[in-house]
């Protein structure tokens, strides 16, 4: 990728209740940036088909692929232009330079949108990452965590928001993964709210919802994991 | 072996099986490689997956008593590529994360 002034990271699950919606929101956001980059990661990757009608060959526009969220699930299948193969790491190099950042996520119907801060810079580009649904599959599982590691690879500074549902992810039998994040000290993790359903077995900072305001507030860019 | 050189099996993996692909390979397995290759295996049994390249330098200060380790230093290991071909010595998957 190279430094588009709008990304989108989408992560969701194609279906025909959220399609129309999704693609009028980005050729909105497109339209109105100079360059842009639209990332697909995750169960994203199943939009491909459903947006390749509406992926133009504009050469404002980098229609991205993340190459292991496609090699697990059509490990045969050719790309076709405008897509390409592209890695969480490039992406995250071009959310530290891009101007606006728009977040599909797996799990929520929101999205995400944080304009770079007026003066910042890379080196003070502050990244959150929240999750709040319950992986469907271990897979899934995995994908959240590999975002997370992805940004942590970098050595960029980020923290990942749990709430809701989210903690899944760091109980049971799924919590090992992230194990790594805490024992080897690579990005902060905070839980907001209560713990009631999922007891977190991974080591996490507790705030209440003036704490996770604070955090966000305090976050260049959001993503909607 | 699949086509990149990691044992289809894990379980066929033993020390002697590391050190006769080596030897295919013209790579002699030093304490250092051997150090990376054990803890490779150990990230993978805990966690579930191989560590990022930074863990592997952190922990490669901590247990090697290499102050100065980088990326580098794991690269001059195993230049193609450090915590790919520290899994193929240790039996386990090629890292499938694009990270």
């Amino acid at each position: 990728m190279s430094t588009p002034d709008y990304i989108a990271l989408i992560r969701r699950k194609s279906s025909p209740d959220i399609l129309p919606g999704l693609e009028h929101e980005l050729h909105d956001a497109i339209q109105k940036h100079d360059s842009s980059a639209v990332f697909l990661h995750g169960d994203g990757v199943e939009m491909l088909s459903a947006i390749a009608s509406a992926a133009s060959s504009d050469a404002r526009v980098d229609w991205c692929v993340c190459k292991t969220s496609l090699e697990r699930r059509s490990a045969a299948e050719t790309l076709r232009s405008p897509f390409r193969l592209a890695t969480l790491t490039a992406f995250y190099e071009s959310v530290l330079l891009a101007r606006h950042v728009d977040s599909w996520g797996a799990g929520g119907k929101s999205f995400g949108t944080r304009a770079l801060a007026s003066g910042a810079s890379e080196a003070s580009h502050r990244l959150l990452l929240e999750v709040g649904f319950a992986p469907l599959d271990q897979r899934q599982h995995r994908e959240t965590l590999e975002m997370a590691l992805g940004a942590a690879a970098l050595e960029l500074d980020v923290s990942v928001l749990f709430f809701g549902d989210g903690l899944a992810h760091l109980a049971g039998g799924l919590a090992h993964g992230w194990s790594q994040v805490t024992d080897f000290g690579l990005l902060d993790i905070y839980v907001e709210g209560p713990i009631d359903r999922f007891q977190p077995e991974v080591a996490v900072q507790r705030l209440d919802t003036a704490g996770a305001a604070l955090l966000r507030a305090g976050a260049v860019t959001i993503l909607t994991l | 072996m699949d086509t990149d050189g990691h044992l289809l099996d894990p379980g066929d993996w033993s020390e002697t099986v590391a050190e006769e692909m080596a030897r295919r390979d013209d790579v002699e397995l030093c304490d250092l490689r051997w150090w990376l290759i054990r803890f490779v295996r150990d990230h993978y049994r805990k966690y579930g997956m191989p560590p990022l390249m930074r863990v592997a330098v952190k922990a490669m200060r901590r247990d090697c008593g290499a102050e100065d380790a980088s990326s580098k230093t794991l690269y001059r290991l195993f230049p193609d590529g450090p915590i790919s071909e520290a899994c193929r010595y240790a039996g386990l998957p090629r890292p499938e994360s694009c990270i």
